[in-house]
């Protein structure tokens, strides 16, 4: 069931009209959103529903028994062994034939003959990756002690499964997002503008710019690479960069409207990420709940950058190279994290760097667009990497770059979508929020009409049928 | 100095948003009524799609006749004009009309012109009696025509794999989520004649049937997948498809379906197969290439298969359906040798 479809629609009413007449009974209001979300996942999938129940349980185990024992030692046992089994499955069901694959080629190199060898056919669950960030996020917080309520089974299986982020995040971290389970949602402060607000900005982003600069743009330059020239290739890059950006921003955007009209508060995802200065600012404003999950649990454990620059770069590395994978278990995605690693690194040293020609650049005034320019670059290759349908295909792509040849006529609908795709990310704040209020100051028939009229443009204008999001495959 | 901060939203009580909400669905109800018609015609052919078609319609004529639909058709127009104006009909990309999400994405006749010693490399050469403009033709046409399983990746290796003497120019008409049993969500028999007519390919490589597995309305018609009936009809679709291809004298190679991950799916797509391969049989000039021997290993869906260098490679998709690009690079090596060695229209043109 995608965001932009009359299915979610009458699905969200329906959810909306029972769990607020639900509200004075907060354990069946709690039943009914766990249940709906289950439906919501059935809808993609049922055959994985047990999966998506068992790592539940393990996360509400581990979590509770972790917030019950005392003993320090045990209490090290059992949160090594939830992670354990919970990484397991995700290797079990998303990397073991990349692994295997990967493992027998080396063989083969190494001169042995596998012959015979049959690799496992193993269905990739949707929404894997998400569901076992949560419930790892669920136990690693408990053990550090900073979940305020008691896991219970219902908060638990509803923290990890909870419709609007199921499928593609925002990743939700247990100790913020469980104490609001806990309290009944408070109906008489739903925060509505923000969320019609958000519902339908998400829905301009992926409906009237990723669905457009996809298939008029990207698609078919990345599905012909070899046949196109420098311009076109450098059209479909910038054009991914605004339809990843669109999509996935989208995406998070429609989620996070959703859980504000159910009375869900959930943390942004994206700040203008295209005006990042730096590699290290892109990864604060990018995909957020991701850097900062893997920044929290995986980097900082590590031993972050407390321990010289040599331990720092190996840190990044390993979690970037890490990050990359979790996307999807081919190495274009291994080699898109080891070149956002490398760019973190440099980034690092030359921030560091006190010799006269560095401190100088970065004292101009020009820097901050230059840096400016320079990063949103680097991220763009980066997104070759990451697009690219395998390793091969990531040097033909560059090689279109410098193919000196004209273009095909290209419709200004497309350059307008490119352009309007990347700068919807600098809508002030401070307007958004001016827009908001005086919104929320009208008559309330007069806001319904509002927003069904922004509904209508963009049914009407947008394409018919729409792709689904980029961020489902992961 | 710190920030201005705009004054916040208010919070909405319960009821006040549900009155907000209510509104909107009426207000969607009146405003949208073909929008929600032309969602309901889209759904899978059933019993249970046939009423809600029936009860939309309804609901649509009356709400037409009132005028209620007339503000879509006022802000489709704007856009397409707006769309005109900014130059969308100028546009190979956008040839399949600005509305269609998933364009007909047909793509103006390319030369492939690549050099096997200097690799990818633009080539300046073109035919003096020629116009020099890029999109034009240097050689015999070839069509690649399909839905997802022809777009992306095997498309893509076919062009590359084309990419020797004598250089055929490729047209691509590809289309997403089409095949033969829906045409009143795409017709794929009104699109090909002025395509074939402009284009004239000599050979035409064709892959569909992907979403074919599913029920058919002939007039008021249901005919359930499996069911008595849906074979000849389906028969019929794919022999008119083929004998339009060929109409022009281009020959056809028709891609069967790879078994699929999905027990089920697999079922069908052999169904399917087996009605491919006995239409092409009943058309002259058509062949049925069996992809199962190239991706599937004794018959069965595999992910990865040893390639002849005796790795592993992915031969198809997360989704258990598409091809991989090892997949489909599997498939276009073995497409070209077929091309050029098996007496091909495009084997004269050397």
């Amino acid at each position: 069931m995608l965001f932009p479809t009359v299915e979610y629609g009458i699905f969200f009413l329906l959810v909306f009209a029972l769990a607020w007449s639900l509200r004075r009974q907060p354990r069946a209001h709690k039943v009914l959103l766990l249940l709906a979300s289950y439906a919501f996942y059935g809808f993609w999938d049922w055959r994985f529903l047990p999966l998506l129940i068992g790592i539940s349980m393990l996360a509400v185990a581990v979590g509770r028994s972790l917030q019950l024992e005392r003993n320090a030692r045990a209490r090290k046992a059992l949160l090594a062994a939830g992670i354990a089994l919970a990484l397991a499955t995700l290797v079990a069901f998303k990397y073991l034939g990349f692994f295997a694959s990967t493992a027998f080629n080396l063989l083969e190199l190494l001169g042995r003959d596998p012959s015979a060898v049959r690799l496992p056919e193993i269905v990739l669950p949707v929404g894997i990756s998400f569901f076992v960030f949560h419930a790892i996020s669920l136990m690693v917080d408990a053990f550090r002690g900073q979940i305020p309520v008691s896991v219970n089974v219902l908060d638990g299986l509803l923290y990890v499964a909870f419709f609007p982020q199921l499928i593609a995040g925002p990743i939700l971290r247990a100790h913020s997002f469980l104490p609001q389970i806990a309290a009944p949602p408070n109906p008489d402060a739903i925060d509505a503008a923000a969320a019609l607000e958000l519902i339908t900005i998400g829905l301009v982003k992926k409906v009237l710019i990723a669905t457009v600069i996809a298939a008029r743009l990207v698609d078919p330059v990345f599905d012909s690479f070899g046949e196109r020239s420098s311009v076109e290739a450098l059209l479909a890059i910038y054009g991914y960069a605004a339809q990843i950006y669109c999509d996935f921003s989208g995406y998070s955007d429609i989620a996070m409207g959703s859980a504000l009209l159910l009375g869900y508060r959930m943390p942004a995802n994206f700040d203008a990420p295209y005006l990042a200065t730096s590699p290290r600012e892109f990864w604060h404003r990018w995909h957020i709940s991701l850097s900062s999950w893997l920044r929290d649990y995986l980097f900082i454990p590590l031993g972050g950058s407390r321990r010289g620059p040599r331990r720092t770069a190996a840190n990044l590395g390993l979690t970037m190279l890490l990050g990359g994978l979790w996307h999807g278990a081919a190495w274009t995605f291994v080699l898109w994290g080891g070149f956002h690693a490398v760019g973190l690194v440099l980034h690092r040293w030359w921030a560091a760097s006190s010799a006269a020609f560095p401190r100088l650049l970065r004292a101009s005034a020009q820097w901050r667009w230059i840096s400016r320019l320079l990063t949103f670059h680097f991220v763009c290759v980066g997104w070759v990497f990451f697009r690219a349908p395998s390793t091969d295909a990531i040097w033909e792509l560059l090689k279109a770059l410098g193919r000196w040849r004209g273009m095909a006529p290209m419709s200004a609908v497309v350059l307008f979508a490119l352009a309007v795709g990347l700068l919807t990310q600098i809508c002030p704040p401070i307007l958004r929020a001016r827009l908001r209020c005086r919104f929320s100051e009208l008559p309330l028939i007069l806001q319904g009409l509002a927003f069904a009229t922004a509904l209508l443009l963009i049914e009407a204008l947008g394409p018919q049928g729409v792709a689904p999001f980029i961020y489902f495959q992961f | 100095m710190a920030p201005p901060r705009a004054k916040e939203a208010r919070l909405y009580t319960l009821p006040d948003l549900a009155l907000l909400l209510g509104t909107v669905v009426v207000c969607l109800f009146l405003l949208e009524s073909e929008g929600l018609l032309t969602w309901a015609q889209r759904m899978e052919v059933s019993a249970a799609q046939a009423s809600a078609v029936s009860v939309l319609r309804t609901a649509n004529e009356l709400l037409k006749s009132l005028g209620f639909t007339r503000p879509r058709e006022v802000t489709m127009q704007l856009g397409d004009r707006l769309a005109q104006r900014l130059g969308a009909e100028a546009d190979p990309l956008l040839a399949g009309g600005w509305r269609d999400s998933k364009p007909l994405s047909y793509s103006a006749p390319e030369p492939v012109r690549i050099d096997e010693k200097e690799g990818l490399e633009p080539s300046d050469e073109a035919s003096p009696s020629e116009p020099t403009t890029e999109t034009e033709a240097t050689g015999a046409a070839v069509l690649l025509l399909g839905d997802s399983m022809m777009a992306g990746s095997l498309s893509s290796a076919i062009a590359l794999s084309l990419a020797r003497d004598p250089k055929p120019r490729l047209v691509r008409a590809v289309q997403t989520a089409t095949g033969l049993t829906r045409p009143d969500v795409f017709d794929w028999m009104k699109v090909l004649p002025p395509l074939l007519e402009r284009e004239k390919p000599a050979l035409v490589i064709c892959s569909l049937g992907a979403n074919d597995a599913t029920n058919i309305r002939e007039g008021d018609r249901l005919i359930e997948f499996g069911h008595a009936g849906w074979r000849s009809a389906y028969a019929g679709r794919v022999k008119a498809m083929m004998q339009a291809l060929t109409a022009r004298g281009a020959r056809v190679l028709w891609l069967g379906l790879p078994p699929m991950r999905n027990a089920s799916f697999s079922e069908r797509a052999r169904h399917l197969n087996f009605i491919f391969a006995q239409a092409a049989k009943e058309v002259a000039g058509v062949e049925y290439l069996d992809v199962e021997m190239l991706v599937a290993r004794e018959g069965e869906y595999v992910t990865f298969i040893r390639n002849s260098e005796g790795r592993f490679v992915r031969v198809r998709m997360e989704d258990g359906v598409h091809y991989a690009p090892a997949g489909a690079k599997l498939i276009s090596r073995w497409l070209v040798d077929w091309i050029y060695e098996r007496g091909s229209p495009l084997g004269a043109a050397r």
